[in-house]
């Protein structure tokens, strides 16, 4: 693709950029704090791993799907990750791939269940999401393991300057969605079915195995997500990942992904994980209640759907509207 | 006239004989099970867990989803708790002695049974807006509730500083705690009348019957000239009313208005609504409800709860066991439906 300046100034996450862009500026203007190093390193912290939930999201959405599951999956990783270490003080080496191999695992049975029971992905996520986190609470009896390894202690804390080492793994991820959703057969039939599972069968599509792939990336990021949680909070904590749902469906409706699945956008997501960041990094500074988060991601979850809604409207009133057709109250996406 | 055959009594009882089978378990190997504390200390946890079920049932009805479901509980529990809650917190009373309890909050003090009214009545306007933005944006409900989920809530706990209304009225407390012949809660009675009220509301009144039109095919139901949009509105609106009355239920149970309800401390409020509903056969894609089947769905789940509580096994497992139960059940259920069709069609022959 040619990239000019017209396509770039039209491109959907321009506008999101240009937030970004002036609310890091007011920010540094009103606060002193918001500028120094620790908050830097701080927001860009905040921002690898929320970016890793919402890419985590973003998978299995692409499907027209969802994973209600995926801070379950996190929370069992974790936990998982850190028992390993107190108690059977396997090493690291050993632990990373179990570890994610766990979460390839849960992505699969919900991934395998969603295609062969063809119930939707929301009943299965909810009912699977309950599983892990039970499995979690099992292991730990709801209280945190504390006897991490001193080298992931240290990976929690690895940084040069703003830039936390963690954030490798979310640019890794990032690209590897990247070559995944636009340079692969595969991912670019996750796309096609997202958008048209009945043109994506026709043309010889397999949808339950790109499902079930989804799925399967979709844990894989999400264990990662909660292996490097661990490492932050140095805690194999069993609620690690009960607060990713609103957080990652706020972040992945702002970049401007299609709920209904077909469409998806990396840097979208990325800048809108970058606005909810912003506005918690503010809130801290500013000594807000830490509930303003919750209210706020919640209110840009609707701002951010509607406006994506009312657009989608005006595009589409500009072509002709086929005869017969009703307004506003289309059959709904399961 | 089809000849009863097991598939289809099994298709109307079944799940009555599975209740009963785990009541008859759960007397044999739970010690207690079957004392007068523990079947009133039931009914309470049952009836709030069956109407928790049908504020999703009916949503569920027109093939959508309420996630905001333990928001709203909360919300409203939280807003009758300000509503009766005595203006001045007094010194004395307190169990500890403690010269002021400083996480309790002052309220109106205004009668408890018109409060009861107000708050169902703000839930109600809860659900309007929920409601609301789903028709004027015409998005799934999931992503709608989700959002207000997070405002409901988000707002309850920065206006409340996530502090609690203690100190509720002697009437209220005394109703919590009322027992009929010794055993039944008043909470029991409400439940079996709502039970009741949306059994008839939906199979014999007109917005009822509307209601699951709309689920069970939206433009069938706007071509012969139900106002669908107005159905989706009320639909939610009853909703939230019949989550906030469980919110309300719940603060009966406990005796204070605590923050938590409906998203923390017992538990979020997600997991059970749509396990019961989905064990008693509502199914996820509308225009189909079973009340009746909550109400046994539910009565599992907090058997099953409580049961497992007797017999000393951790909360964590009984979370587990409620959303394998749910995918069970949703499983079964793609089977069941299956079968009965199959059986109707060999009758028919």
């Amino acid at each position: 693709m040619r990239l000019n300046l017209r396509s770039v100034v039209r491109a959907e996450a321009f506008v999101l950029f240009i937030v970004v862009l002036l609310g890091a500026t007011a920010l540094s203007l009103v606060s002193s704090q918001f500028l120094q190093t620790f908050n830097i390193y701080v927001l860009l912290y905040n921002v690898a791993l929320s970016t890793l939930v919402a890419f985590g999201q973003m998978v299995v959405v692409a499907t027209g799907g969802m994973n209600i599951s995926l801070g379950a999956i996190g929370g069992l990783s974790a936990v998982v990750a850190a028992m390993l270490m107190e108690w059977h003080g396997w090493p690291l080496w050993l632990i990373i791939p179990v570890v994610l191999l766990g979460g390839t695992l849960m992505g699969f049975i919900n991934g395998f269940l969603t295609v062969k029971t063809g119930i939707s992905a929301f009943v299965i996520t909810l009912a699977m999401a309950s599983a892990y986190t039970g499995a979690s609470m099992a292991i730990t009896n709801a209280n945190p393991i504390y006897g991490i390894y001193e080298s992931v202690r240290s990976l929690g804390q690895a940084r040069i300057g703003v830039f936390p080492w963690p954030a490798v793994a979310t640019m890794v991820v990032m690209a590897g969605l990247a070559t995944w959703f636009h340079r692969m057969t595969s991912g670019r039939q996750v796309l096609a079915l997202g958008g048209n599972r009945t043109a994506a069968e026709l043309t010889g599509v397999p949808i339950g195995r790109r499902v079930i792939q989804a799925h399967v990336i979709s844990g894989l990021i999400a264990s990662i997500a909660g292996f490097l949680t661990m490492a932050r909070v140095q805690a194999g904590a069993p609620t690690i990942g009960n607060a990713w749902l609103l957080p990652g469906f706020a972040a992945i409706v702002i970049g401007g992904v299609l709920l209904e699945g077909g469409k998806i956008t990396i840097v979208g997501v990325l800048l809108g994980v970058a606005i909810l960041e912003l506005i918690a990094n503010a809130l801290a500074i500013s000594h807000t209640d830490p509930f303003f988060v919750t209210l706020l991601q919640g209110a840009l979850v609707l701002v951010a759907v509607i406006l994506g809604q009312a657009r989608r409207r005006m595009m589409a009133k500009g072509r002709v509207r086929p005869l017969g057709a009703l307004p506003s109250t289309e059959p709904r996406a399961e | 006239m089809r000849r009863p055959n097991f598939i289809t009594i099994w298709d109307r009882a079944g799940l009555a004989v599975v209740v009963l089978s785990s009541w008859a378990v759960f007397a044999i190997f739970a010690e207690g099970f079957t004392s007068k504390f523990n079947v009133f200390s039931v009914g309470r946890l049952v009836s709030i867990l069956i109407v928790v079920g049908l504020a999703q049932t009916v949503v569920m009805g027109i093939g959508d989803i309420n996630l905001s479901v333990g928001a709203v509980g909360g919300v409203v529990a939280m807003f009758f708790g300000w509503l009766v809650a005595p203006t001045q917190l007094g010194t004395a009373g307190l169990a500890s002695g403690a010269p002021q309890d400083v996480t309790a909050l002052p309220g109106l003090g205004i009668n408890w049974q018109f409060a009861f009214i107000l708050a169902l009545l703000f839930g109600a306007a809860l659900g309007f807006i929920n409601g609301w933005l789903i028709v004027r944006s015409g998005l799934h409900g999931f992503i709608v509730t989700l959002g207000t989920m997070g405002v409901f809530s988000g707002s309850m706990y920065i206006i409340t500083k996530v502090k609690a209304f203690r100190n509720l009225p002697e009437g209220f407390l005394g109703f919590g705690k009322m027992k009929f012949f010794d055993l039944l809660s008043p909470l029991v009675f409400i439940m079996l009348g709502v039970v009741v009220f949306l059994f008839f509301f939906l199979r014999s009144t007109t917005p009822g019957r509307q209601m699951l039109a709309s689920g069970a095919n939206r433009r069938a139901a706007l071509a012969s000239g139900i106002n669908v949009n107005r159905i989706v509105i009320s639909t939610h609106m009853l909703s939230a009313a019949l989550a906030g009355l469980a919110g309300i239920m719940l603060a009966a149970r406990i005796g204070s208005a605590i923050p938590t309800i409906g998203t923390g401390g017992g538990g979020d409020w997600l997991l059970p609504s749509f396990a019961a509903s989905a064990i008693g056969g509502t199914l996820f894609t509308g225009g189909s409800v079973n009340v009746v089947g909550t109400m046994f769905g539910g009565l599992l789940l907090g058997t099953v709860e409580n049961g497992l509580n007797l017999l000393r096994v951790p909360g964590f497992w009984v979370q587990m066991i409620t959303g394998l139960v749910l995918l069970l059940a949703v499983i079964l259920d793609r089977i069941r439906v299956v079968a009965v069709e199959r059986s109707r069609m060999g009758a028919a022959q």
